[in-house]
């Protein structure tokens, strides 16, 4: 009797990987405190507010698809477009209300474009949205080759204050993607849809078998994705007062990463908004870091970079040992003496 | 009686038609009709087409493109991908001319350049077979790192043009035709007797429809694949190096995209996302095809900037075809 041990809280909660990642960011946040005076400075905790709000938002989306086992890599150049579609409208003398709509619909249709194509055309999701990447990114740049390098720059003060507007002195759109996590969070634990999704990730076939309707999820988890995205980018656009071409440019790495860290594979079946969170905010710190410490951005692509590889060289790792093989077996010497 | 009669049944149901073969474009033929259709139509229609220096200047492109999608097609056959070639295209074109710049001779800076792009095949291989991670992801992570690299290397050299003898050398002619679309032609009958007379190549399409199954036949999976993103990193190298002294100086657009025309240039020449095929004709020819398309673009005075869109768009709508053929075939 004695032998049987109780499963430790975070284990049966899936929460290992999600409280290493909080360690790790709490860690670095002492290490920059304390080598950089700059980090604790309240300009520098603002501007790290509104970098982690977008990016969480965007995050959740994303961190949807991945337990499904998909992801999007088209919410960098989605947030873009959103941003500058309700710019746009708003520029044509639209109420604010129906602005913010225009932004929200543009990036959900694309999501539902990706849906489409994905879940019931069957086709590689990665390429697929790294196609409506590139589409997009092609949309932006023809839209805005009229426009100056600064793109669209004077909103009315309604739409501005949906990005401005604070509480306690935290940033307001921060402590919403915050509720808005939260949210997902007790959607994905407490309810049987949300159970629904982890379990489609882990096994697709057995949960089809169970009566789970696989293409529609996929459809819909793609349009929240894009939703979600857009959201994201309405709000930055009306947090910086600005609709540039330059916007979400390369965040689909950074998200993508963060959610791998966070706690989700792409092979699907695992993953928690908190992971999410987690992740954002190690990117997002890690990003200011580089910035605090004035390192040249193209060392930011090789880190970034480097540190996508290690994340799945530790996620390939993981799901060997997960099938039963031993560490020598894993790391020795003669790959052809390895059993498959 | 009824068992001949449904065996003949199945085999003229599997009798391919004409112009749809195995996979999209698999069929060289009809492929080799539609690029020769977008050229008439071009030619016929606008007038600055059919000139010599146009052509020549598609052709001279295309061959430098056709360099580096060498390995690309057969890291595709074993179903692998290998998206970071157009970083290494980059890096290795870069360090080549930086070495140059600071005084190396030619020899051994291209020497030392194409070991770096080998050294992240390998890697890439490598990081692949072991700990049996997805491709697209891994190669996705290399393309960050290596265009990082790339682009540090180029920052650094801030814009400064590469000595003359290195500039000259995609000028190089032979036989009154530029270097590089003569090893074109070489190339593409080599790979038409490899692909025909190899065990190799069969080897590779084998891995590609079943690695499970190839393995236990004793295939070495592992070494073959490593192999394969070896040369597919060398051979962007190559490429890069003849970019890198056709564009005369370092540029950090360089390569930029290039992945995903290989994609859907491999695609159209046949290969498939889903392994086990893929032919070097077919991928120059697809490489042909679109530079066809884009330069017509240009020829109807189509916005520049809408190009990313139709590469996007084409990516799409071939994986789109490569998907549902594959569906229909199994």
């Amino acid at each position: 009797m004695s032998s049987i041990r109780k499963t430790p809280f975070l284990r049966s909660a899936r929460l290992e990987q999600e409280t290493l990642t909080f360690t790790v960011v709490i860690l670095l946040a002492l290490v920059l405190a304390v080598i950089s005076p700059a980090f604790l400075d309240p300009n520098n905790l603002a501007s790290l507010q509104t970098a982690v709000a977008p990016n969480l938002i965007v995050a959740l989306g994303m961190m949807t698809l991945f337990m499904i086992g998909r992801f999007d890599l088209s919410v960098g150049a989605v947030m873009g477009i959103s941003g500058i579609a309700s710019a746009m409208a708003l520029d044509a003398g639209m109420p604010v209300p129906v602005a913010f709509a225009a932004g929200i619909m543009t990036g959900a249709a694309i999501g539902a474009f990706n849906g489409l194509l994905v879940a019931y055309l069957g086709i590689n999701h990665l390429i697929v949205t790294l196609g409506v990447l590139y589409m997009t990114r092609g949309v932006i740049e023809v839209v805005m080759s009229g426009q100056q390098l600064g793109g669209f720059t004077s909103f009315p003060e309604g739409f501005s204050m949906l990005g401005q507007w604070g509480f306690g002195g935290l940033s307001g759109i921060f402590l919403f993607s915050l509720i808005l996590c939260i949210g997902f969070e007790c959607y994905m634990r407490l309810t049987l849809p949300g159970r629904k999704l982890l379990f489609l990730g882990g096994n697709p076939a057995a949960a089809e078998a169970m009566g789970i309707a696989r293409q529609r999820t996929e459809f819909w988890c793609f349009v929240l994705s894009g939703g979600l995205a857009a959201l994201a980018g309405v709000l930055i656009t009306a947090r910086i007062g600005m609709a540039n071409r330059y916007m979400g440019d390369g965040l689909e790495m950074q998200i993508f990463i963060a959610c791998l860290i966070g706690g989700g594979s792409i092979a699907g079946g695992k993953g928690s908004y908190v992971g999410a969170l987690a992740g954002v905010l190690f990117v997002t710190l890690l990003t200011n870091a580089f910035n605090l410490l004035l390192v040249p951005s193209e060392w930011q692509a090789v880190v970034i970079g480097a540190v996508l590889v290690l994340v799945l060289v530790a996620d390939g790792i993981m799901v060997l040992r997960k099938r039963g093989r031993p560490w020598r077996n894993i790391f020795g010497l003669w790959p052809s003496r390895m059993a498959t | 009686m009824t068992v001949t009669q449904r065996l003949d049944d199945t085999t003229t149901r599997k009798r391919k038609p004409l112009l749809a073969g195995n996979g999209f474009g698999s069929n060289i033929l009809a492929l080799a009709l539609v690029t020769l259709a977008v050229f008439a139509l071009l030619a016929l229609t606008r007038q600055n087409f059919a000139t010599w220096q146009n052509l020549n200047s598609i052709l001279f492109g295309v061959s430098i493109d056709f360099l580096a999608i060498v390995g690309f097609t057969y890291v595709m056959v074993m179903r692998e991908i290998d998206l970071s070639v157009g970083s290494v295209f980059a890096f290795t074109g870069t360090l080549t001319g930086a070495l140059l710049v600071g005084g190396w001779g030619f020899w051994p800076a291209a020497g030392v350049a194409l070991l770096a792009a080998a050294a992240i095949g390998f890697v890439n291989g490598f990081l692949v077979v072991r700990f049996n991670i997805n491709s697209l992801m891994l190669t996705i992570g290399s393309m960050l790192l290596v265009r990082g690299l790339a682009n540090v290397l180029a920052n650094d050299l801030g814009g400064q043009t590469y000595p003359r003898a290195f500039r000259s050398l995609a000028r190089t002619n032979l036989f009154d035709i530029r270097i590089t679309i003569v090893v074109m032609v070489l190339l593409v009958l080599l790979a038409w007797g490899f692909q025909r007379r190899s065990a190799l190549y069969r080897k590779m399409c084998f891995i590609g429809e079943n690695v499970k199954s190839a393995t236990v036949h004793g295939i070495q999976v592992g070494t073959i694949k490593i192999l394969a993103f070896v040369a597919s990193a060398v051979t962007a190298g190559i490429a890069g190096i003849f970019t890198a002294s056709r564009i005369t100086h370092a540029d950090v657009r360089m390569g930029l995209g290039l992945e995903f025309v290989m994609v859907t240039a491999a695609i159209i020449g046949g290969a498939s996302l889903y392994g086990g095929r893929g032919d070097l004709r077919g991928s120059a020819l697809g490489l042909m095809l679109l530079a066809l398309v884009l330069n017509g673009m240009i020829m109807y005075d189509i916005e520049p900037v809408f190009q990313q869109f139709v590469i996007g768009a084409l990516l799409i709508a071939t994986v789109a075809f490569d998907t549902v053929l594959n569906r229909r075939s199994q």
